[in-house]
């Protein structure tokens, strides 16, 4: 087997340290994540989720434990700027990531500070607008994008750095639907033919389900690590750690509750209705 | 005082709309006219909100429902066509604008960024501060305003607005605007960014000031399953355009129409549109998750014995 | 209201001047503004006014685009036409016009109008710079010429990005002020009522939520830039290369003769 492309070893953040402010963010927290995979992380609000998204590229470092990507160890210093060019990162606020008033330049901005030569920029860059189906915007300046779009560049610029893996840290939270679909599709996009790693922070469950593999935090700690079809039959331990149930998932536990035995894990609304529809003798 | 009894009289409106707190009358919003920027955001809308009602304006980014929704308060003056708010016609000049805001209350998209106070306490109190109320009577509805918002006015008002989570700044927030005892309470994207706990607390509240405080609550939302749960009419904003205006559960039936306009229908329908397409006899005009369970269970049990019917019958 | 101020006035064309290298526009800019100050008589003026109605015609912009960027100024132009005509105090000039303590001379007019020319032909070159340059361009080009004076301890990358980012985000804090002000109107709040003090406080409830709001922005970008490999201006490219070609060549040839042409016909006779 392949060695993982992110390894979290007894992960422990604490904010303040020493100091009476001291918060502890996370707890011991361990887990791998394969090259390819695509891997929701959900939790409440002040879960520890975007604490252990930094840690994934360095933007902060272990209080105890220890991160390593591709095998490098993000407390060393001289791993700093290869890790940062390996995992790429999508914030939620599309308006506070974009740093200069054109597009392409900003798709740019990550190569440039590699010191990546100029022409090889130029060929990065068309190709990652292309990517996400930004070329025929390359000219405009973001604050006249969509959200959805200004989260498609803010791809761009980190797909120009040719990373492994993409962390979206609630990228979607403020996205109307169409954004939120077209953010998403661009992930299953990028994972399926550029085989590009995806971690996805969220709390929408139903983003969550497309998933391979769910990792749940509660209060800092790593409470479940399943694929979503086995997670979301857990319905009652989903709502004592503040996270609800997809719709559907919903509807499926109150048939099965009914009595109507539906197969137990649709978690999307197309799986569930071909479900029932079997059931019923309709398929 | 409830906010029905300090509503004044309104006798402009006709008497068919007595009941009408918001009326518009054709009203269109062009921004920039008469500049190559130009554009049209709403167009034509006409549309009347009546008291005590609960309704939900849905329609894709762009579809001119926060432009809209800012003349219910006259923070815009339509470029065509009337306002009236409680009796109040917009398109006057000299109109009283202050009775209209006091009237309306309007929440944007994230509102936690307009919190500025050193306190919450202060904060909730500029609304009521602004209206001239004396010291006692802002203090009594800031206490009534955060009481309404599920905050203990003795633990959060002395603290700063900046030390609290975000769903408890919003509250603060939407707090800040109940103080102000509006008869209409007009909630622009209330749950944007927060988790699920958070959304259905703010949900939650506002379902209950309807019910208990009987505000007229308009919706702005892009989520449909929020709109379809909690609201009684559904108007569905399309370019600028009212494209449906509906009670909930007729506008859910029609969901072809709402896919054509690049709305999502909430997921529950969706599964029962599946169904039926599917060849399931359901109901397509269940809204919840309940009502939806109920209605498959009962349309699969109502088919398997049909099915052995039919079977009996061959 | 502020939207036209912000989107700049850069009017984009595929002209000459368009596309020459915003290093040649800036420094010829900055030799024209010099040439205006040395030059002391009409005929130099004359010259002049020929350049920028030739740099003008050879870029291609509408003339009521042209026109319209003097618009402000005209205010100003006019004024200190009427100040240098009523008070200039030629006490031993040709008078044209006396009444009271206002005495109108020959000369006044003349020098008058010859403050007013200057004026124009100044802010026109200055504006036929941004008029034709994106302020990326233009941003380029100043960390570009800055750069030799790094060593004497001029920080020109550290300017460059900060004017990057300023283009960037002053549409975005415009649209936040406008949503904040709305949103306290909406709160009963008066900004238009009471006198200077009433109103410096009605800013307070706009003021405070901005600045809370422009700094969570600075700290999100900060971050968002670490993340993207940031590291200040030390080993890094840029994707954009200016080009030092045949016609900045040609236009930096023609605005040394032509400057050197007026300083030489417009000397104070």
């Amino acid at each position: 087997m392949p060695a993982p492309l992110l390894e979290v070893e007894n992960l422990t953040h604490v904010y303040h340290p020493q100091t009476a402010r001291a918060v502890r963010a996370l707890e011991d927290v361990s887990f791998t994540v394969a090259h390819g995979e695509f891997v929701a992380i959900i939790g409440g609000n002040g879960s520890g989720k975007s604490t252990l998204a930094r840690h994934l590229n360095a933007l902060l470092l272990p209080t105890g434990g220890r991160v390593r990507v591709d095998g490098l160890d993000t407390a060393v210093d001289e791993h700093l700027w290869e890790i940062r060019r390996r995992v790429g990162m999508v914030f939620q606020n599309p308006d506070n990531q974009l740093v200069t008033s054109i597009v392409e330049e900003d798709v740019a901005f990550g190569p440039e500070n590699l010191g990546v030569p100029p022409a090889e920029i130029r060929v990065r860059v068309d190709a990652a607008l292309a990517a996400v189906r930004m070329s025929a915007l390359r000219e405009r300046p973001p604050h006249l994008l969509s959200g959805g779009q200004k989260q498609r560049v803010a791809i761009a610029g980190i797909l120009a750095l040719r990373p492994s893996c993409i962390v979206f840290d609630e990228a979607t939270t403020m996205l109307d639907p169409a954004g939120q679909r077209e953010v998403m599709e661009s992930a299953r996009c990028l994972r399926d033919e550029s085989g590009i790693t995806i971690i996805a922070i969220t709390h929408n469950m139903d983003e969550a389900a497309t998933a391979d593999r769910i990792l749940v935090l509660h209060e800092g700690r790593l409470a479940l690590d399943a694929p979503p079809r086995q997670l979301f039959t857990e319905a009652a331990r989903l709502r004592a750690l503040r996270l609800d149930l997809p719709e559907a998932a919903q509807v499926a536990d109150g048939l099965r509750r009914r009595g109507v035995a539906v197969e137990a894990g649709r978690v999307e609304i197309a799986g569930l209705a071909e479900a029932i529809l079997a059931l019923a003798g309709r398929r | 005082m409830s906010p029905r009894a300090a509503s004044p009289d309104h006798p402009e409106i006709a008497p068919a709309n007595a009941d009408a707190v918001i009326a518009c009358e054709d009203v269109s919003h062009v921004y920039q006219a008469g500049t190559p920027l130009e554009s049209v955001a709403v167009q034509g809308v006409s549309l009347r909100i009546g008291r005590g009602e609960f309704v939900g304006i849905v329609g894709p980014t762009g579809s001119g429902k926060s432009t809209l929704v800012q003349h219910f308060n006259g923070l815009l003056r339509p470029t065509s066509g009337r306002v009236i708010v409680a009796g109040e016609s917009l398109d006057r000049r000299g109109a009283d604008v202050r009775k209209v805001r006091r009237t309306v209350g309007l929440l944007f998209q994230y509102p936690e960024h307009q919190l500025f106070e050193e306190t919450v306490a202060r904060d909730v109190a500029f609304g009521p501060r602004n209206l001239g109320l004396d010291e006692e009577d802002v203090e009594e509805r800031v206490t009534w305003a955060l009481r309404l918002v599920g905050l203990d006015p003795e633990r959060f008002g002395p603290r700063s607005p900046f030390s609290l989570s975000g769903g408890e700044m919003r509250r603060v927030a939407i707090a800040g605007v109940l103080a102000m005892k509006p008869a209409v309470l007009v909630l622009d994207e209330p749950t944007a960014g927060l988790d699920p706990v958070g959304r259905r607390e703010i949900l939650d509240r506002v379902q209950s000031l309807r019910a208990e405080q009987k505000i007229t609550i308009v919706l702005v939302a892009h989520s449909m399953d929020d709109v379809a749960r909690l609201c009684e009419r559904i108007v569905v904003l399309h370019q600028g355009r009212v494209a449906l205006d509906a009670p909930t559960r007729a506008a859910f039936s029609a969901a072809d129409r709402l896919r054509e306009i690049g709305l999502d229908v909430p997921r529950v329908s969706d599964l029962l549109w599946r169904l039926r397409a599917g060849g399931l006899p359901v109901r397509t005009d269940r809204l919840t998750v309940a009502e939806a369970v109920d209605e498959i269970a009962r349309t699969m049990r109502a088919g398997a014995s049909g099915g052995r019917r039919e079977r009996g019958d061959a | 209201m502020f939207r036209g101020l912000v989107a700049g006035q850069y009017v984009p064309r595929r002209s000459f001047v368009h596309g020459l290298d915003p290093r040649t526009k800036i420094l010829a800019s900055l030799a024209l503004i010099t040439v205006i100050f040395l030059v002391g008589d009409f005929p130099g003026y004359g010259v002049l006014a020929a350049l920028v109605i030739a740099s003008i015609a050879a870029s291609w912009l509408p003339i009521l685009a042209v026109l319209r960027g003097l618009r402000p100024i005209l205010f100003l132009v006019v004024l200190t036409f009427l100040l240098q005509v009523f008070l200039g105090g030629h006490d031993d000039g040709t008078v044209l016009w006396g009444g009271g303590p206002f005495v109108v001379t020959r000369e006044g007019v003349r020098e008058g109008a010859f403050v007013a020319v200057r004026l124009l032909i100044l802010v026109t070159s200055t504006s036929l710079l941004t008029l034709t340059t994106s302020p990326m361009d233009l941003t380029e080009g100043l960390e570009r010429l800055l750069r030799p004076f790094r060593r004497v301890g001029v920080p020109a990358h550290e300017l460059a990005m900060m004017m990057t980012i300023a283009l960037r985000f002053v549409p975005t804090l415009i649209d936040e002020t406008e949503k904040i002000m709305k949103a306290q109107m909406a709160r009963g709040a008066e900004l238009q009522s009471g006198n200077l003090f009433q109103r410096a406080r009605a800013m307070i409830p706009i003021l405070v939520p901005l600045f809370v709001s422009a700094f969570r922005r600075a700290d999100e970008l900060a971050l968002a830039m670490e993340a993207r490999c940031y590291r200040g201006g030390e080993g890094r490219t840029r994707m954009r290369q200016l080009r030092f070609g045949a016609g900045d060549l040609f236009a930096a040839f023609t605005v040394t003769a032509v400057g050197a042409l007026a300083v030489w016909w417009g000397r104070v006779s």
